[in-house]
């Protein structure tokens, strides 16, 4: 019976490429993303004319926010200017964004100051003389917020996405995605519990997979 | 594990040892097989916890299937009740769940206030906003025998929010990935000799296939299933190779049972294990034995009793005893006396090879299901699916997908002399039975009008058979260099769980 010691290296340098590969990748997959609705941005949710005002609200910021980004539908014409206002608990965030923009893109609008309240709602309002369609999806997109225009809720949510205000690497987000992964699960699986699956799993899973390769040849 | 005196740790007894250290050897499962397990039980755990709640294929409805079961012992389906109970269905909302479902823009909520809020709600819930559930859902009509194994479970956590209760679920279905596994090693066990690396590989690959155990992990069936057909699977090579027993003939039929009253498609097993039953019995008659009316008698009461008691019960309860094909208003699903048989060939010609100008499109199937559904699905889309690997990564599984099977054939072929022809027409016809009624049903839902059915993990019953085939491969590589060869696939199982629980805590938590 051969010896299983070759067998050991090669899987110990497979496994040590996989674990310097993810690290790479973790370490250069830039994330920007500080929380979303999570609403899929299909169809017109508020259609804003001049002096409209369209809000989404309550939101929770699970996080710091600096910019804010929706979706426009322009009706295939330049996009009026756009005025955004959050409210928080306290001092409230703004930001603008300009005219000009093409029909049915993306637009990040910047605001003023970090949004890191809790709660929050966030308000659109047109600016120019042209109509202007926030894109998003029906109103069970987001259980537990809503979206209104004029104060007249609709049947819709506004789709947003809150990005921070500096692009951070996967790996230096694992505190907080393990902060988050703790939340909806029992209360003994606090955020301690994924640092240890995560050592378990990479240090553990190539040790006993080694173990059984030496039993295996052994036997 | 029960291994007998004839069981294949018997081989592992030393003969000059002494009856106590004999008996402790037999009994204790063999090393390799032992750190393999542990291995794949911290995978399992990973898994169980990683995965946010009701993200896995259906599990919200799974859930509410445990839930019923475990709360009244009833089955879910009344057409007058909630779908989910309101417990449940306060969770999908303040979790996100449902909206996150499949949709990759869509994260859980991250925000403690909106968790925190949950808690003070869900503490002012009354008792029945556990038991108002039951109406129909996507797996109301599926058997209850995976259901009634998570109930325990779900008992055991009930004092705690719903939380608790689906992951200790989750946990306890995670354990089941360890009888997958070592149902593969027993297959191997039987095929390659007791080949210990060889066994070691196809175990491996059973318990570490990322697919398998996200699935294993999660509050599914598919679970249960894996392991049945696993077990199933051995039993059946080994009554072909060691000859016909009671006790064999009968944990067969009985296995097979028990995976019929956990999902329907287990109905592809029973061919199969009629005929390991059969030509054991003809051996058995053959060589003279008496007991081949006893044996056949009881093998098929530990069939028939299981699955007629699920058929009666479900007759009783006026609901259905197996999945039913849906179809759109107005179209009119195949039936096996009326179905047209060049519409039939071109569905399986467009299954597994592209699509001739000529040849009618069937509406929502996808390019080469062969590649985008068997092999993509059925290696690693988690969540609901739509968490996937880069498209380079299914380009090198389908290589190494092809090479095992190439090389299983090549083995077969090598070893002709040696094959037992009954145990290839055993794995052949489990594998064409699965085959043809997963083709057979999304023929129907295609023509029916409701579009594609099939999924890659419906494939993954099997995944014993394609480790067993990863080790026939190997097994041509020279003795000199099998090692680093095994070596080599041990890694690349490791390196592909710890990317597949990256890309799924990515997609949901960053």
């Amino acid at each position: 019976m051969p010896s299983a010691r070759s067998g050991i290296v090669a899987l110990a340098a497979v496994a040590a490429c996989a674990v310097v590969g993810l690290l790479a990748v973790a370490l250069t997959d830039d994330r920007d993303l500080a929380f979303t609705l999570g609403v899929q941005a299909s169809q017109p949710a508020a259609v804003i004319g001049r002096g409209d005002a369209a809000c989404q609200f309550p939101i929770d910021a699970s996080a710091k926010a600096r910019s804010v980004k929706v979706k426009v539908g322009t009706y295939g014409r330049p996009g009026p200017p756009l005025e955004f206002r959050v409210s928080t608990s306290g001092e409230p965030a703004a930001g603008a964004l300009p005219a000009g923009y093409r029909d049915l893109t993306w637009q990040e609008v910047r605001l003023d100051r970090e949004v890191a309240d809790e709660r929050i709602a966030v308000c659109v309002l047109n600016r120019g003389d042209r109509r202007v369609a926030l894109f998003g999806g029906p109103a069970l997109a987001a259980r537990a917020s809503a979206a209104y225009v004029n104060r007249r809720e609709q049947p819709t949510d506004i789709a947003m996405v809150f990005e921070r205000g500096d692009s951070r690497s996967a790996l230096s987000l694992l505190p907080t995605a393990f902060e988050r992964a703790a939340l909806w699960h029992p209360g003994w699986a606090g955020e301690w519990l994924f640092w240890v699956l995560l050592a378990a799993v990479v240090a553990g899973i190539p040790v006993l997979l080694a173990a059984a390769l030496a039993r295996a040849f052994r036997g | 594990m029960g291994v007998g005196r004839t069981g294949s740790l018997a081989a592992l007894v030393p003969p000059a040892a002494p009856r106590d250290s004999a008996r402790r050897a037999r009994l204790s499962p063999p090393r390799p097989l032992l750190f393999l397990l542990l291995a794949v039980a911290v995978v399992g755990a990973a898994w169980a916890l990683i995965v946010p709640p009701f993200q896995s294929p259906d599990e919200n409805s799974h859930f509410g299937y445990a839930q019923e079961v475990a709360e009244k012992f009833e089955l879910p389906g009344d057409a007058d009740r909630k779908v989910f109970s309101t417990e449940a269905q306060l969770a999908h909302d303040r979790s996100n769940s449902e909206q996150a479902a499949a949709l990759l823009e869509s994260k859980p909520e991250w925000s403690r206030a909106a968790y925190q809020r949950w808690q003070d709600e869900n503490a002012r819930l009354p008792d029945s906003a556990r038991s108002d559930g039951g109406g129909p859902n996507p797996a109301t009509t599926n058997p209850p025998l995976y259901y009634l194994y998570a109930a325990p479970a779900y008992v055991v956590a009930k004092g705690g929010d719903l939380f608790d209760r689906l992951y200790l679920m989750r946990l306890w279905s995670a354990l089941l990935l360890l009888v997958t596994a070592t149902g593969a090693w027993l297959l191997a066990g039987e095929l390659f000799n007791r080949n210990r690396p060889l066994q070691l590989v196809a175990a491996a690959f059973a318990g570490l296939q990322p697919m398998v155990s996200f699935l294993s992990a999660s509050l599914t069936p598919d679970a249960l299933l894996y392991a049945l057909w696993s077990l199933a699977l051995w039993l059946g090579v080994r009554i072909l190779k060691r000859g016909l027993t009671l006790a064999q003939g009968t944990a067969l039929l009985a296995i097979v049972a028990l995976a019929i009253v956990t999902k329907a498609s287990s109905y592809a097993l029973l061919p199969a294990s009629l005929l390991a039953l059969g030509i054991g019995l003809l051996r058995l008659r053959r060589a003279g034995s008496p007991r081949v009316a006893t044996i056949a008698v009881v093998a098929l009461l530990a069939l028939v009793v299981p699955v007629g008691g699920w058929l009666v019960t479900a007759r009783a309860l006026d609901r259905p005893a197996v999945n039913q094909v849906a179809t759109n208003t107005g179209q009119q699903a195949p039936g096996l006396t009326s179905f047209n048989v060049r519409e039939l060939g071109s569905y399986l010609w467009q299954f597994y090879l592209p699509r001739l100008s000529f040849q009618k499109q069937f509406g929502g199937m996808p390019d080469l299901p062969v590649y985008n559904v068997w092999l993509k699905t059925g290696w690693g889309a988690f969540g609901w699916l739509e968490v996937k690997f880069p498209p380079w990564v299914y380009v090198l599984l389908a290589l190494f997908t092809v090479a095992a099977l190439a090389g299983a054939l090549a083995f077969v072929l090598r070893n002709r002399a040696q094959v037992d022809l009954a145990v290839v027409a055993f794995v052949a016809l489990v594998v064409l039975t699965l085959l043809a009624g997963l083709h057979w049903t999304e023929f129907r839902t295609l023509v029916g009008g409701t579009g594609p059915f099939n999924q890659g993990r419906y494939l993954l019953p099997l995944v014993s058979l394609f480790g067993a085939a990863v080790a026939a491969a190997l097994a041509l590589v020279p003795e000199r260099r099998r090692a680093p060869a095994i070596g080599l696939v041990l890694g690349g199982l490791f390196a592909l769980q710890l990317f597949s629980l990256a890309i799924v805590a990515g997609r949901f938590y960053a």
